[in-house]
């Protein structure tokens, strides 16, 4: 049979409803679980689970019982505190951009905060291979462009985006 | 005579239940991720349609890469991106480095090359990188790295995605793989770092970009002075002040980048050293800073690296306890028995396995036959637990001790066997 012909959505139903049929359904096994336990605990005696249990679990064994305690609870706790607030801040931000904008950095506002005079910088941004002197406070003190190389071919063109 | 509150039981606990709980926290917190964001995306070489697509600057600083910097150079050549340039910065190499990418820029039409005449350290170089290129998207790759040809389209992606975006970090892969510490490495940085930069996304913030690969939006680094040049990790300085000025920093584990690691212990310990003291330099620098209303998003950052220190401490004064307890009679609740891990050592192993193995699953999208390094993985938390304690334990004091606002520069770090 072609899979496309079954219909499964179970999204078209509400949240209510998917919720209510599923914990109705985990009960239900409960339930189920509660009836054959007579035969889940024949075979943990026959396949000598008691002797794990007595090797592990009683005091005498030295291991510690409150971890059986701790850390479910501790692996639900981290569960519950990371997952939930990725979700809150999910819901709150998400495709939602609280902060404004910022313009871009004009090439001056750069060279000026990078210790590099208008004219030097500008030549920079236009050379092809260039060498740098920086001075104490690792500022660009001196530039020397190669003669050789800026005849280079010119960068090439952008190309098209992938398709 | 008794210690108050019975001391070693809480450093005890302290020093069993941290460990788990972080190992939860990642594994929780990658998990999350990879079903919310990863599962059922377009494969890395499928990367998504842009509205746009503007020009990005690749920065390469170079000391001493006369060995790499031609395939390093040919990886970023063949980007599958429109539109782009290469700006090598050779940052006073004393080998052919400049030589050498004298000789590529006549081979590779997009590639400029800048010449600082003196050794000035990353940052600066960087910062030379930044005034030199002609584009607001700087993409940065160190020089002995292979950038994956789909790695630039998927930063970009981000970083024009939204205006507040400003900065992605990159998926580093371990590339030499040939010993067991090439081999830890591998897992290493598959299952510890990169979980942990999901989970840490997950929370909202991360604790450091990978400074290997990380592309930047000019405008946000402008904002925050740029890379500092006194910082022994200026990635993880440079994280910290974005962040704190309300950029968002993404993960993209799409955006992969091919890296040489230290395949010695001489090499392997210089190197955790270093991120070490980086590490305290910046909580140092920037730690009071963060108690402020308005940063308290940087509270869960703070307080995960205060704890991982302060775990250090507590695991040394355990073992010097022990040790103390062969020569000298020690009261009752401050004698260590034994450092051999029983049932908690078990349980501590189980979880750290278990770790692994989820985050190798996750990450076999990405590298489909991963999960074959599980079997050297055993070392882990006995061997890099230990690394991990020793160098934090060492690198605070010497930290604090050291002289302020030295520049920061080059030391060519073992790159393993190639």
């Amino acid at each position: 049979m072609n899979a496309q012909v079954l219909i499964y959505s179970p999204q078209n139903q509400s949240n209510v409803q998917r919720g209510l049929y599923g914990t109705l359904t985990l009960l239900a096994w409960a339930v189920y679980f509660y009836l054959v336990l007579p035969v889940i605990t024949l075979l943990l005696w026959w396949f000598g689970l008691r002797g794990s249990y007595v090797q592990l679990w009683l005091p005498e064994a030295g291991f510690d019982r409150t971890l059986a305690f701790t850390l479910p609870v501790l692996a639900i706790v981290c569960a519950l505190v990371l997952i939930g607030w990725a979700e809150i801040n999910r819901a709150r931000f998400q495709n939602r951009e609280r902060r404004s904008q910022i313009d871009d950095a004009a090439p001056q506002e750069i060279a000026d905060a990078l210790g590099a005079s208008h004219p030097f910088a500008e030549r920079l941004r236009t050379a092809r291979v260039a060498t740098l002197s920086l001075d104490d406070q690792a500022g660009l003190s001196d530039i020397s462009v190669s003669s050789e190389l800026s005849t280079q071919a010119p960068m090439p063109k952008p190309v098209p985006a992938l398709t | 005579m008794t210690t108050p509150v019975g001391l070693l039981d809480v450093l005890f606990q302290f020093a069993f239940y941290y460990p788990i709980t972080m190992s939860f926290l990642w594994m929780i917190g990658g998990l999350y991720y990879f079903f919310r964001r990863e599962r059922g995306t377009p494969l890395r070489d499928d990367p998504p349609r842009m509205k746009a697509y503007p020009m990005a600057s690749l920065l390469v600083p170079c000391h001493n890469e006369e060995a790499n910097v031609a395939e390093t150079i040919a990886a970023l050549d063949a980007q599958a991106y429109p539109d782009f340039e290469i700006i090598a910065i050779n940052d006073g190499s004393s080998d052919g480095t400049g030589a050498a990418l004298d000789d590529l820029a006549r081979q590779y039409p997009r590639l400029r090359v800048l010449h600082l005449a003196s050794n000035q350290g990353k940052a600066n170089a960087l910062r030379m990188g930044t005034l030199a290129a002609r584009s607001e998207y700087l993409v940065c790759v160190d020089g002995d790295a292979l950038l994956d040809e789909y790695a630039t389209h998927w930063m970009m992606w981000h970083l024009t995605s939204g205006p507040r975006v400003g900065a992605v970090t990159g998926n580093p892969r371990v590339r030499n793989r040939s010993t067991l510490l090439g081999r830890l490495q591998v897992g290493e940085f598959s299952s510890i770092i990169g979980m942990i930069k999901r989970a840490q996304r997950v929370y909202g913030r991360l604790f450091t970009v990978s400074g290997v690969i990380c592309a930047f939006r000019r405008t946000a680094l402008h904002s925050v002075g740029y890379w500092s040049d006194d910082m022994v990790t200026e990635d993880i300085d440079i994280s910290w002040r974005l962040q704190i000025a309300h950029w968002d920093i993404r993960y993209e584990p799409n955006a992969m980048c091919f890296i040489l690691m230290p395949e010695t212990l001489r090499g392997l310990w210089n190197q955790r050293l270093r991120w070490a003291k980086g590490g305290v330099e910046v909580a140092l620098r920037h730690g009071t800073d963060l108690f402020n209303w308005r940063r308290r998003r940087m509270w869960g950052v703070l307080a995960e690296y205060s704890l991982s220190v302060a775990w250090a401490y507590v695991m040394l004064f355990i073992m010097v306890l022990w040790l103390l307890g062969k020569f000298v009679d020690l009261p009752q609740d401050l004698t260590v028995n034994t450092l051999l891990p029983r049932w908690h050592g078990m349980v501590l192993g189980v979880v750290c396995l278990l770790q692994f193995a989820i985050s190798l699953l996750i990450d076999r999208r990405y590298e489909p036959r991963i999960g074959r390094n599980f079997y050297w993985m055993v070392w882990y938390p006995a061997a890099y637990w230990m690394l991990a304690l020793f160098t934090t334990v060492i690198a605070l004091p010497t930290t604090l001790l050291q002289r302020r606002n030295r520049r920061a520069v080059w030391t060519s770090p073992d790159r393993g066997l190639r």
